[in-house]
């Protein structure tokens, strides 16, 4: 520009042109001018903002500051309306609505300000409606004002007497500025006054409460500061906060299999109540995972947040039985009620379980000897009755910062029955019969159970300063009967027959009591020292009588043998130190736990005590560092005393097994592992490609292991060893990626196995074993009508055994599944096609292949408004081949065995959705 | 003599006199409030919200995230990053976590755009022209860190309401992320859609230039370059992606 100074000429001409231009492009543009003033001391204002706000949707359409005269100039656009909004600090707002000419400029004169002081707020008195005084806060009952149907509650508020609404949204109240707004008494998600009023319905609302609330300091010490602020609470409807979803599902193959479901889940506000009764002899399962979240009580979970933020919630089963291990039938019935008030929140529960169970398990084991092999193989059929009633309870009271009670409590009461028929044979070298067993047992007991854990914990005032301490204890009380019969041969002994006939009666009894105390103390912003405390105190009583029939007929011989009343006692106590170090990047943690234990037992017959004590040692080091996002490598060590339990050291003799026996060992030592473990993680969510990195190789000294030895006969007594020698480690390495859009594939290659130490027969024995396992997986994700997934694994698995370096026993394992899902959106149609399939190969000691295919179509139809009713035909295992198969390779033992599991039918079902969930309660969420 | 005195004692009151009122550069403190569990509950399905699984996972992570963030500021531009970091924090969604290289650098007097940003693992180094707002004025009134601020609302990608307060005691066009162009600086915001909001807690005066925290070696993107590498991704469900579109397109 500084060019141009001294041709003024040229200047007018850019300055036409500019003209010219901004004529064609947008209509015409004219100068607004104005001069801003006090009204008081007619000094001009400087700086004050000048707005031109664009009339028809109030936008900004420019603005300007004035200059140190006061002064302001805009460009505007011609032949429009604007409001000029003129607002300068501590000084009322100015505006004025303008029409702009369609050509030439506009003054407006001198805008004089006025200071806020001179404003003054006008009080409007209205008659009276429906509003009581409850202590210190007004109430009106919001349903005696009348407002438009859709209105909001800044509306409403409009119409309340002694509530001033100004046009900024701002509320007034009893002369006040009103500085909160809570919902419910809890703070709504902004505590904006004007965004809350807007954002919820005035027909949602029964109550409105104004009052002065106090500092939270004052509520949280009860020391008055006296300091308060002019506070409005709404309280919504009840109906507003209703809801309830619920499901009737039953479903029937016209024959055997039944299903049943009636679940219904209630909420009213922040209380929550759920029941349901199902009956099901389709599958093993009362409620499922996603069910039992929403209408049981969740079952036993943790919930853990590591250092980085990710959350691991363990599930864990008090479950006796395993999913296709049989022919189930069960019913189960329970309820749930959950509430909170304020910080304290209750859940309680009630569960009634009964179970029957048919099983049918055979299979063979191979044991391999220096000299010979033995064959085992056998055959039993079961029928398991299980009844249990459950009750717990989970409360929590208090915050984290004011300190956080716990107090957990649950009873339960189990009464179990089985009747079973097992026959075994042993044979030496696959043809010489050794023995066979044939035996009828009958067991039934009622166990009753009690827990209680009491826990507290807060957050000290300075940042990373914690104390959480708590305690546990357990009871619990079994008594137990039941009947052996069992015919044995011994045919490698001269022929040798033995009849067992007994009545058994036993009793156990256990209690515990723990308590842990935990402190953590920051060292700097980034490291915390955590110090930890323990104690337990258990103990167990044990009594076994077991009679035999006497000449008589009656079962009145006791058997000394087998009958003991014992009773065995731990005390323990332990500290553990861990120093800790959280950056962003790097975490790194070392500490280590020691304690002392003692283990008492007392033969309460033979008036024979023994006390035995441990000195345990847990040291731990890990290191993380992440260098980026979803990227992490991990390397932890840890180290662990194992000790031998009384039970290994002393046992209690049974003869379920009469040709097996148990022997006590008690010059067992404590023994010792190490761990370490390594881990990589490469996430590309942009590329969906993820690397995953895992080893661990662990070794123990002094391993406790198993010494047996079997004579000729095939009788086996068995005792518990240190050896040393034993290892085991696990690589596994893992890459997916998507090949096309939304199609993800995944290698994976796997490599376990270890070195396994024990004695047969007075001699070491080394397995040495490993599998390597191939794996391929697959999907297509995304919203489309058309989805699959699946995994396909090949593994080879081998072991070898020093009694035997001539046989090596290998063999090939197949398995995968598929699961392809088509929707019909507009038919409301979904179909479901899974399969899964497992092959064990052939091998030395397997001499043929097993397999299984499973193939279960379904399709499900769902109809009305909001899928309410559900229709599905499902075909389960349409090639009539499951069953549950093991294989099993550890040390000198092979072996494989089968159960019965349910097999092809075909299930129609019909299943209703109820959901009454009201809007209103949408919109205030 | 006096009358140059008074001339001097004149112009050092109308100087403090202005400064007590007008700020034009400086340093403001932000903290920025992410109810997290408002939004995950948002984007999940109602059996999940329901489920203890959820619970469980409430106990373990704060309700509301908070987390600092600063804007330097004078007449020409603006730089907006992380502020001193909130150690406990535990994000639901890592995206919401504040990294110390991201920033957003305005440059009004040649209208140029410059941030990095972490989009997963992938880091963009943008460079663009300034975004353009149209504020529609309300004329309420609310006081953030003793300013006395006005609403302002604008919606951006079509749909996302943003409630913005300004103060015009602040005299530059400046905001966080990548807001501007109200006749002042922005002090507090909302957006509701994403359950998040941010207030001005602390406004300082500071005369220490302001560093540019790009290299002219850089090598930038266009912003267009985040959207269309986020309409590829396939591992996260559609209906999240509107949210991490609305996150970037903000900063």
């Amino acid at each position: 520009m500084f060019a141009y100074q001294n041709k003024p000429m040229l200047r007018i001409f850019i300055f036409a042109l500019a003209i010219l231009f901004s004529c064609k492009i947008q209509a015409q543009s004219i100068q607004l001018t104005g001069l801003v003033k006090d009204t008081v001391e007619k000094k001009p204002l400087e700086k004050a903002s000048v707005l031109l706000i664009s009339r028809s949707d109030s936008s900004i359409h420019s603005f300007v500051r004035t200059d140190k005269q006061g002064k302001f100039s805009l460009d505007a656009p011609s032949g429009k309306s604007f409001t000029v909004f003129v607002s300068y600090p501590k000084y009322a707002d100015w505006y004025d609505d303008i029409d702009l000419p369609s050509s030439g400029t506009k003054d407006l004169g001198t805008i004089s300000l006025n200071t806020k002081a001179y404003v003054l707020k006008e009080i409007v008195i209205r008659n009276t409606s429906p509003i009581r005084m409850k202590g210190d806060t007004t109430e009106y009952i919001a349903d005696s004002f009348k407002v438009s149907p859709n209105a909001d509650v800044q509306e409403l508020l409009r119409k309340m007497p002694g509530i001033q609404v100004n046009a900024k949204g701002e509320i007034t109240a009893q002369g006040e500025k009103v500085k909160k707004i809570y919902v419910d008494g809890e703070e709504f998600f902004s505590d904006d006054p004007a965004v809350v009023t807007k954002s919820l319905r005035a027909d949602a609302i029964q109550h409105v409460q104004v009052y002065d609330k106090k500092s939270d300091q004052a509520a949280f010490t009860g020391i008055e500061d006296g300091q308060r602020e002019k506070t409005i609470n709404l309280k919504l409807k009840e109906s507003a906060k209703n809801g309830f979803f619920g499901k009737i599902e039953a479903g029937s193959s016209l024959a055997k299999y039944n299903v049943g479901k009636l679940m219904g889940n209630l909420f009213k506000g922040k209380q929550k109540i759920s029941a349901y009764v199902t009956t099901n002899n389709s599958e093993f399962e009362g409620l499922n995972w996603g069910e039992n979240r929403a209408y049981g009580d969740g079952g036993n979970t943790v919930t853990e947040v590591s250092e980085n933020g990710a959350v691991m919630i363990t599930s864990f089963s008090d479950e006796d039985y395993q999913e296709n291990k049989g022919l189930p039938n069960q019913q189960t019935a329970g309820a749930f009620y959950g509430n909170k008030w304020n910080t304290f929140s209750t859940g309680n529960s009630a569960q009634y379980q009964k179970v029957k169970m048919n099983i049918l398990h055979n299979g063979f084991t191979n044991t391999i000897l220096p000299d010979f092999t033995l064959n085992n193989t056998f055959n039993e059929a079961q029928d398991q009755r299980r009844k249990r009633i459950k009750f717990g309870t989970k409360n929590e009271w208090g915050t984290d910062s004011t300190g956080l009670f716990k107090f957990n409590f649950n009873a339960s009461q189990t009464e179990r029955n089985s009747s079973s028929q097992y026959q075994a044979s042993t044979y030496k070298n696959d043809d010489i019969l050794l023995n066979s067993t044939d035996q009828k047992k009958y067991n039934e007991d009622q166990e009753n159970q009690l827990s209680a854990l009491l826990s507290y914990r807060q957050k000290l005032s300075k940042k990373g300063r914690s104390i959480s301490s708590d305690i546990n204890w357990t009871k619990s009380d079994k008594s137990s009967s039941g009947s052996l019969f069992a015919t044995n041969i011994y045919s490698g002994n001269a022929n040798l027959k033995e009849t067992i006939d007994q009545l058994k009666a036993g009793k156990q009894q256990s209690a515990s009591i723990g308590a842990n105390i935990v402190y953590t103390e920051p060292i700097s912003k980034k490291s915390f020292l955590l110090v930890k405390y323990s104690l337990l105190a258990a103990n167990n009583k044990a009594e076994q009588n077991t009679n035999s029939k006497s000449g008589s007929g009656n079962y009145d011989n006791l058997v000394d043998s087998l009958s003991n009343n014992f009773s065995f006692n731990t005390y323990s106590s332990s500290g553990s130190l861990v120093y800790r170090y959280n950056a962003k990047k790097i975490t790194f943690s070392i500490g280590s736990g020691l304690g002392k234990v003692n283990y008492q037992s007392n033969d309460l017959e033979k008036q024979n005590k023994r006390s035995i004590y441990f000195t345990n040692f847990l040291p731990t080091v890990s290191f993380t560092y992440k260098p980026k996002a979803q990227r992490n490598i991990n390397i932890e060590y840890t180290g662990k005393t194992e000790n031998p339990n009384l039970n290994q050291i002393q046992p209690l003799i049974n003869n379920n097994n009469p040709l097996s026996l148990q022997i006590g060992n008690p010059n067992l030592i404590q023994g010792f592992r190490n761990n370490v473990n390594f881990r990589f993680n490469d996430y590309k969510v942009l590329k969906s490609k993820s690397i995953y990195a895992n080893g661990s190789f662990s070794n123990v000294i002094n391993a406790i292991s198993n010494s047996s030895y079997i004579d000729a006969a095939g009788k086996n007594v068995s005792q518990f060893v240190n050896v040393n020698g034993n290892y085991n480690y696990d690589l596994y390495l893992s890459h997916s990626r998507d090949i096309l859009k939304g199609v993800n594939v995944g290698i994976g290659l796997q490599q376990y196995g270890g070195k396994n130490v024990n004695i047969v027969n007075n001699l070491k024995n080394n397995t040495i074993y490993s599998s390597l396992r191939l794996s391929f997986d697959y999907g297509y994700w995304g919203d489309k009508w058309f989805n699959f997934y699946g995994s396909f694994r090949v593994g080879n698995t081998r072991s070898r055994s020093s009694l035997r370096p001539d046989f090596t026993t290998a063999y090939r394992n197949i398995d995968g599944y598929t699961s392809v899902v088509l929707k019909f959106k507009k038919i409301k149609t979904n179909v479901g096609l899974w399969s899964d399939f497992t092959y064990y190969g052939a091998g030395n000691e397997f001499s043929s292949p097993i397999s299984k295919f499973i193939f279960t179509p379904n399709i499900t139809k769902t109809f009305g408004k909001s899928d309410m009713l559900e229709a599905r035909i499902s075909v389960f295992d349409l090639f009539n081949q499951n069953r549950d198969i093991n294989r099993n390779i550890s040390s000198n033992f092979l072996s494989q065995s089968t159960y019965n599991a349910i097999r092809r039918y075909v299930m129609f079902t019909v299943a209703l959705n109820l959901k009454n969930k009201s809007a209103v309660a949408e919109s205030a969420k | 003599m006096r009358k140059v005195l008074f001339t001097i004692f004149c112009f050092l009151t109308t100087q403090l006199f202005s400064q007590s009122l007008f700020l034009d550069k400086g340093k403001i403190t932000y903290e920025r409030r992410v109810s997290q569990f408002a939004l995950q509950e948002n984007y999940s399905d109602e059996d999940f919200i329901k489920s203890t699984f959820y619970e469980e996972i409430k106990k373990a992570f704060p309700k509301v995230i908070v987390d600092q963030f600063v804007l330097e500021f004078d007449a020409q531009q603006s730089l907006y990053k992380a502020g001193e970091e909130t150690t406990e924090n535990k994000y639901l969604m890592n995206q919401f976590k504040p990294d110390d290289k991201e920033y957003t650098y305005q440059n009004f007097k040649d209208k140029l755009y410059f941030s990095e940003s972490n989009l997963f693992e992938n880091k963009y180094k943008i460079k663009d022209s300034l975004q353009h707002y149209t504020w529609r004025f309300t004329g309420e009134t609310r006081e953030i860190a003793g300013f006395e601020c006005k609403k302002a609302v604008t919606v951006i990608e079509d749909s996302v309401v943003v409630v913005a307060f300004y103060t015009d005691e602040i005299t530059p066009s400046v905001g966080p992320m990548g807001f501007h162009g109200l006749p002042g600086a922005i002090l507090g915001m909302a957006v509701p859609r994403l359950y998040l909001n941010l207030f001005a807690t602390k406004v300082e005066r500071s005369d220490t230039p302001i560093k540019l925290p790009y290299k002219p070696t850089d090598k930038f993107a266009e912003r267009k370059q985040i959207f269309s590498d986020l309409e590829k991704i396939t591992d996260i469900q559609a209906s999240w992606k509107p949210m991490f579109r609305w996150m970037m397109s903000m900063k």
